[in-house]
């Protein structure tokens, strides 16, 4: 080993960064003894390398602290509105579906299907019993046709099945007993029926033809009521799974008390606020809105054509329309509304909103209309 | 999806390799509470936790970087270990200076601490050195020595052509940092002169 040698080869730098096999290394030492210009030389390498481990330190620090920072920024960007949102609805979900539960509310497409799956059912004479024939089972090693006749006071070993809910029923009033009649009568306190339940026939017929029968205005507010807890558990565990970070992401109207004070007749405070007033999807009508403490007062208006209210006659069959929640300073999404007008003319909807599960439509003045209530999540709007 | 705000810890490894700043504060926020504890209970305070860890992370860097690196247990228990080790040199330190030894060895200690002011003046010139050097070639010195990534790496964080073409940029940038101090060692023993 030489001075011109090492020099070339950078044998100092690969000495201090430890990169020479134990050979080398011997050699360098033998050399570095010998040479004061090779000590001299390797003392410089070691004050730069370590001069830039130093500086290095240094920067690295600073970066530390400065992510520190942005880490923490970027925490406290992380909506939390939006989170304790996602929270609640969770929530929700399972205060409905507990309500259902202690209630034991069938969902409507148990009851079709429990219509469906019955093979027979016969209705006794005086209703004090009920006999129910079973479908021939595959055991018939006899070849007979097993009955069943259950009494009152039978204790029944299975689980009860709409049949025997029926039957139970039966026992209290003598009425007919059709598994509407269960619903109607155990979910009173929701479905506040008019129409007699005498007859099954009738009410089994309103229930499975049509989602959502033409019905008198307080009936099918109540049936809508009761569809719309069952709807919002379908779409809001369907939307969560297919939306993820989207439902999160959703856009959330800020408008300021001012703005939404502002009076919404005049054409041209319309086309200022065009923009104020906002809603997730432009598809939609737009919507300026009032709140008080319990109703919410909705004015429309067409997005494109940019009319008054007073003008709307039927632009669209369908309206999307957002339920806001006033949080402190900002308008929070609450529900998300699709309604489905039928002879509508009407520029203004009250919404009376009793809580987070219940919500009430009225339409002022207009007895004859149609309205379908579907409860989506912010997410299927976006989709749209 | 939302999202994981503490990913496992072979996630922080891979970012690291690929020279992902922002994990710096990821890792530093994620293990504050740990090291604080620790380093509280020890007769530290806030400022000695967080600079312990900071150290600690350092470490992590430059081993991963370098690729001494394997994790083998999980990382907290890498960093715990390497805090507690820095904690300590730093309380040994403390007592090196509590003021009973130094009488005893007072002749020992003031030529001990010439010697260390003239290194401070060389690490000041060189620190200024790199200062005044291109921000290129300090990133490409600071890969090289500092985080002891190998030139592959460097190629790759750079995105030069070659490793061929890094070597020779890291060469030429040693000799213009070299030249650099040079000079200013030439001008400070100048000043030093004229004094």
């Amino acid at each position: 080993m030489n001075c011109k040698q090492i020099l070339h080869d950078g044998v100092h730098e690969a000495y201090l960064l430890n990169q020479l096999n134990s050979e080398e290394k011997e050699a360098y030492e033998h050399h570095l003894k010998e040479c004061t210009t090779c000590r001299e030389q390797l003392e410089i390498n070691r004050e730069l390398i370590e001069g830039i481990r130093e500086s290095g330190k240094k920067k690295m620090r600073d970066e530390i602290a400065l992510q520190v920072k942005l880490q923490k920024s970027r925490k406290q960007e992380i909506n939390w509105p939006i989170i304790l949102k996602a929270a609640a609805t969770v929530f929700i979900i399972v205060t409905i579906l507990s309500a259902l539960y202690l209630f034991q509310i069938d969902t409507p497409e148990e009851l079709n299907g429990g219509i469906k799956s019955q093979p027979e059912m016969k209705k006794g004479d005086a209703g004090d019993q009920t006999d129910i024939e079973d479908q021939q089972t595959g055991s018939s090693l006899a070849g007979e046709t097993k009955t069943t006749t259950i009494h009152p006071g039978t204790k029944q070993t299975s689980p009860p099945t709409l049949q025997e809910k029926s039957d139970k029923m039966d026992q209290s009033d003598g009425t007919a007993i059709t598994p509407a009649n269960i619903l109607m009568d155990k979910s009173s306190e929701i479905l506040s029926a008019e129409e007699p339940t005498g007859t099954g026939a009738s009410i089994d017929a309103g229930i499975s033809s049509a989602p959502a029968p033409t019905i008198s205005k307080e009936k099918g507010m109540n049936y809508e009521i009761y569809t719309f807890a069952n709807q919002a558990v379908q779409y809001f565990s369907t939307a969560r799974k297919e939306s993820g970070q989207e439902y999160l992401n959703t856009v959330r109207p800020q408008t300021s008390e001012r703005e939404i004070e502002k009076p919404l007749s005049r054409k041209k405070e319309l086309s200022e606020d065009k923009n104020k007033a906002q809603i997730v999807n432009e598809q939609y009508a737009k919507l300026l809105f009032k709140s008080s403490k319990k109703q919410i007062e909705i004015n429309l208006f067409h997005p494109q054509r940019q009319v008054a209210p007073d003008s709307l006659t039927g632009f669209s069959k369908e309206f999307a329309v957002n339920i806001l929640r006033r949080n402190k300073d900002f308008w929070e999404m609450d529900w998300f509304v699709d309604i489905n007008m039928f002879n509508f003319n009407a520029s203004q909807i009250v919404i009376h909103k009793y809580g987070d599960e219940k919500i009430d439509v009225i339409l002022p003045g207009h007895d004859n209309y149609h309205i379908d209530l579907t409860i989506k999540s912010p997410v299927a709007i976006l989709k749209k | 999806m939302i999202k994981i705000f503490f990913p496992p810890d072979q996630q922080y490894i891979e970012r690291i390799k690929q020279n992902d700043r922002s994990v710096l504060g990821e890792i530093f926020l994620q293990y504050e509470k740990m090291i604080s504890s620790y380093v509280k209970s020890n007769g530290g305070d806030e400022n000695d936790a967080e600079e312990v860890l900071q150290e600690s992370i350092i470490v992590l860097w430059q081993k991963v970087c370098s690729g001494k690196f394997q994790l083998t247990s999980r990382l907290s228990s890498f960093l715990m270990g390497v805090a507690k080790n820095k904690w300590m040199a730093e309380l040994r330190q403390q007592k090196k200076f509590s003021g009973i030894e130094i009488t005893e060895n007072i002749v020992n200690q003031e030529s001990n601490s010439i010697e260390m002011t003239v290194q401070e003046e060389r690490k000041a010139l060189i620190q200024k050195a790199l200062d005044e050097l291109n921000p290129l070639c300090r990133q490409i010195l600071m890969l090289f020595y500092f985080e002891e990534r190998n030139l592959k790496d460097i190629t790759q964080i750079l995105k030069f052509a070659n490793t061929n073409v890094t070597k020779s940029k890291k060469y030429q940038c040693k000799k213009v940092l070299e030249e650099i101090l040079r000079k200013k060692m030439l001008e400070s023993e100048g000043r030093t002169h004229e004094l």
